[in-house]
């Protein structure tokens, strides 16, 4: 390709790429700085003890208020818990589920309650939007596409949950946070954390436990992950390797074209 | 073609054909008819998008399979057809790929198209004979774009409401009619399920039609022969080769980059191209900030730059209509073109003037797909990987120089300029380069004696094929 | 392809480049057919819908229940000793469909069915007090008035089978898992 060309071509791509972000970056970020995580890059996983502590977190201090209303019980099966003889990790997210009381109606055509099982959703305590709003005034969101629904991702949620500044004084109602100045979610933390554990002995600092939710929280949204980072590496050395071979068929190809028509020509031109 | 004999000797092969002669039509363009042997890689994007369009019907048609078009809500207050392309992701089998590769597709979709149809620019791939072609070609466009504004839609999260919302309340800017159109588009007066229902219907049906228009875009172009780099006719054998094996091989190896690319940006940055707040099922209002998906954003800055009334003699034009008409015609100019093109000759290779003015369009392309994105109000920014370059600021007294409206209005009169001015003022007057006689003749210097007389005659007729 | 490699250098290198584009193109085009008709086998939140457990507790001899798992019906039957002994003389019986009762019981105790009859698939009756039995003391079909024994065997009527006996096992004393064997 001539130089010309390639400097034009290239400046296309890089106009693209200005414009595919453009979107992204016109609106206000605010003050999120990136975080390295495990799950970002093009070999991101999960670390599975810290997708664990995440749950934990989850269940400890959010699921009073938001739901994971995509999220189904099956899908713990895989966080890599640490199992007993002859226990599968489908028994610990059985165990898990059937310690949630999910809302049914009975044969007597009554509300009631049943345990969970492994194909239920987590439950929401607040019960309904209605219910949520009535008693806060907002509902609180589902959380389980929450990481892919805010630009920043977990960089977001990390610096919403570490944003917190109680002594910033709000009016009645509202609370304040670097990343939302005005939020109507009132601040997660306690203020004497104390007497908090993580059942495998990590250390809970704020930044830990907002570490780990965040992280939890980016898996409920792409369970996945792993999973298409490897099908990525799988499929992009295959097309490499079939993009080579058919570069190389196509000059064999055209050399033995060219050779061709320097002798007879090609086809006669139609009319 | 039908009046020929069957070239095929299996049997099965020879009867069907002498029954339904459309595989030796196939066996006709791909083995005897003359393309130009010069073409180079920037002809490979019109199969690139062949391609794409069958692998969007064909994800298109599992993912089917399992969406739900109703904004029925559950306990968690989340919809159907939100729910449904979750479940998508989350249950079915290998769904997370068959939607990525989907919305993904569409993007590399209209990059294939956008660079397909630059290419018919720059190269005069667009004039006589070859009007109808690029008319389909328009059409196509157009159809794509609804179809992706209704494919959009259907994920029914916060931008997909807000894109219902925008474009059916566009045609309330029709005079008389306008609130019974918008009626009759929603199925009430609100964006709802009726209008989801719909929208579903239509996504499922107008790429079937798409590719119709398609099929007749490739019957014509293989009745009026594929332009070429240099512009010059097909004059002889010497100049032309066979489709197969020469462009098939090619085609593979263009299919092959292009796919890399895709599914790698489908396993590493699936939702790159793609805004986040769609990932939220919507609560029926419209957020702060209103963005279509980016192979929409030039028309869309178009459509919003008028945020003011035009009073002629007691005449009310107002800004919607005027965005709405403007939007129409930014589309509508580009039908126009093989008769807005005054130049005799094709190719921008051998029009200096032109290959400026053509840049400028490409520029002018991408700073209104940059308006399209940025807030009308605010000053206008360069988005760069190392930080934004500002293009305005606000004065002490709040006005604000180098608005993104005020540069958005510039480049639109650059967009209509491009076509209504430039198009036929330049082919008037363009001192063009010389033209070779034939694809094959290399160019002949100017320096040389016998060799400009020769020039010059090639010159004088270089569009016209060999008597 | 027609083309004669007659100015080639190599037609070899030719042929082995052509074949393995094409190869692996056409590998590459069925990974993805694959991939697309995965995608309709039973998604995840069905896929092992069919399997449920049932608590035995309860039930006291001479009656039964009715589970469900989705659509599939099933009768839980505490039989008497009397209905036990009725099965087992029959089983050298003439019948449509023989089988040995043992054949169709894991504990002699408790019958476990598949409540869908095999001639035009409606549920038969019989499974809780007070349904009919018909005349063999067993399940009766009302669409077409088939008659099983206390075995689920089909002894008059037109269901050319027995009332199937689906997968299931004890995962304890009180407690059967049915929809797959152990």
């Amino acid at each position: 390709m001539r130089f010309g060309t390639l400097i034009k071509t290239l400046s296309a791509a890089a106009a693209f790429m200005a414009v595919a972000a453009a979107p992204a970056q016109a609106e206000e970020a605010g003050p999120v700085d990136s975080q390295s995580w495990t799950f970002t890059g093009p070999l991101g996983h999960y670390d599975e003890r810290q997708l664990q502590r995440g749950l934990y977190i989850y269940q400890t201090r959010c699921q009073a208020c938001h739901s994971l209303g995509l999220v189904r019980f099956s899908s713990l099966a895989d966080l890599g818990w640490e199992l007993l003889e002859g226990q599968t990790g489908e028994d610990v997210a059985k165990a898990i589920a059937s310690n949630y009381e999910i809302p049914y109606i009975n044969d007597d055509g009554e509300n009631d309650t049943r345990p969970g099982v492994l194909n239920d959703t987590f439950p929401w305590a607040l019960g309904n939007p209605k219910r949520a709003t009535a008693t806060y005034g907002k509902a609180p969101p589902d959380l389980s596409t929450m990481a892919r629904s805010r630009i920043g991702g977990a960089d977001y949620i990390y610096a919403l949950l570490t944003g917190y500044d109680d002594a910033h004084e709000q009016p009645e109602g509202a609370y304040y946070n670097k990343v939302m100045p005005v939020i109507a979610m009132p601040n997660p933390w306690p203020a004497d954390m104390s007497d908090f554990e993580y059942p495998d002995g990590t250390v809970p600092t704020l930044e830990q436990q907002s570490r780990d939710v965040t992280a939890f929280l980016n898996w409920a949204a792409d369970p996945y992950l792993e999973a298409r980072h490897k099908w990525g590496i799988v499929v992009v050395l295959y097309m490499l390797a079939l993009t080579i071979i058919s570069f190389f068929a196509y000059r064999i190809v055209a050399a033995q074209v060219h050779s061709r028509l320097e002798a007879e020509g090609g086809p006669e031109p139609d009319h | 073609m039908a009046g020929s004999r069957s070239p095929f000797t299996n049997p099965l092969l020879k009867g069907f054909d002498e029954r339904l002669p459309i595989l030796r039509a196939v066996h006709y363009s791909m083995t005897k008819h003359a393309y130009p042997k010069n073409l180079n890689y920037w002809w490979n994007f019109g199969s690139i998008s062949g391609i794409m369009l069958l692998v969007m019907i064909v994800t298109g048609l599992f993912l089917a399979m399992h969406y739900k078009p109703s904004v029925q809500e559950d306990t968690y207050g989340i919809n159907q057809a939100f729910r449904s392309v979750e479940h998508i992701m989350r249950d079915v089998k290998g769904g997370m790929f068959l939607r990525y590769i989907h919305s993904v597709g569409a993007s590399f979709f209209f990059i294939a198209v956008i660079f397909h149809m630059f290419r018919s620019l720059y190269y005069g791939s667009y004039k006589a004979p070859r009007e109808l072609l690029w008319i389909l070609g328009c059409i196509i466009l157009i159809l794509m774009m609804a179809i992706a504004f209704l494919g959009y839609s259907l994920v029914w999260g916060v931008m997909s409401f807000a894109a219902a919302e925008v474009i059916t309340q566009v045609f309330t800017a029709i005079p008389v009619l306008g609130d019974d159109i918008l009626m009759l588009l929603r199925g009430g007066e609100d964006v709802d399920d009726a209008l989801l229902n719909r929208f579903f219907a239509l996504h499922f049906l107008l790429p079937f039609i798409l590719a119709g228009v398609v099929i007749l875009h490739i019957l014509t172009l293989q009745t009026v022969g594929s332009n070429n780099p240099l512009g010059v006719d097909i004059k002889s054998k010497k100049d032309t080769v066979s489709f197969h094996p020469y462009y098939t091989f090619k085609d593979i190896f263009g299919l092959s980059v292009f796919f890399t690319i895709y599914l790698a940006v489908v396993a590493w940055a699936p939702e790159r191209l793609a805004e986040a707040i769609n990932n939220q099922p919507t609560d029926y209002n419209l957020p702060s900030h209103i963005v279509p998906e980016w192979y929409l954003l030039p028309f869309y800055a178009i459509l919003k730059v008028f945020t003011w009334d035009l009073n002629i003699f007691g005449l009310v034009i107002t800004g919607k209509q005027l965005g709405a008409l403007a939007m129409g015609g930014s589309l509508g100019v580009l039908f126009l073109l093989p008769w807005l093109d005054t130049s005799p000759v094709r190719s921008a290779r051998f029009r200096p003037l032109y290959r400026l003015a053509f840049w400028g369009f490409v520029l002018t392309c991408v700073i209104l797909a940059l308006v399209g994105a940025q807030t009308s109000g605010e000053a206008f920014f360069i988005p760069t990987p190392f930080g934004r370059i500002p293009l305005g600021f606000e004065a002490e007294n709040g006005f604000v120089w180098g608005s993104t409206q005020q540069w958005g209005v510039l480049f639109m009169l650059y967009y209509f300029g491009f076509f209504i001015v430039l198009m036929p003022v330049l082919g008037l007057f363009e001192r063009t380069r010389t033209l070779p006689a034939s694809i094959s003749e290399p160019v002949l210097p100017s320096s040389q004696g016998g060799g400009a007389v020769a020039a010059a005659a090639a010159a004088a007729k270089p569009m016209t094929k060999a008597d | 392809m027609a083309d004669t490699p007659n100015d080639v250098a190599n037609p070899d290198r030719r042929n082995f480049l052509v074949l393995s584009t094409m190869t692996m193109a056409g590998i590459g085009a069925a990974a993805g057919g694959v991939g697309l008709i995965r995608t309709m086998t039973p998604t995840r939140d069905v896929a092992g819908g069919g399997v449920i457990e049932v608590s035995l507790e309860g039930i006291s001899e001479g009656s039964g229940i009715i589970a469900t798992a989705g659509r599939k019906k099933y009768s839980i039957r505490r039989r008497t000793a009397e209905e036990i002994a009725a099965a087992v003389a029959d089983d050298a019986s003439p019948m449509r469909d023989p089988q040995p009762d043992a054949d169709r019981v894991k504990r002699p105790e408790w019958l476990v069915l598949r409540l869908q009859c095999p001639h035009l698939g409606c549920p038969p009756q019989g499974t809780a007090a007070g349904e009919k039995r018909g005349e063999y003391g067993g399940y009766f079909c009302p669409c077409h008035n088939s008659q099983f024994d206390t075995s689920g065997r089909i002894r008059k009527g037109p269901s050319p089978a027995n009332l199937p006996v689906p997968k299931y096992f004890f995962a304890s004393d009180d407690m059967i898992v049915i929809g797959k064997e152990a």
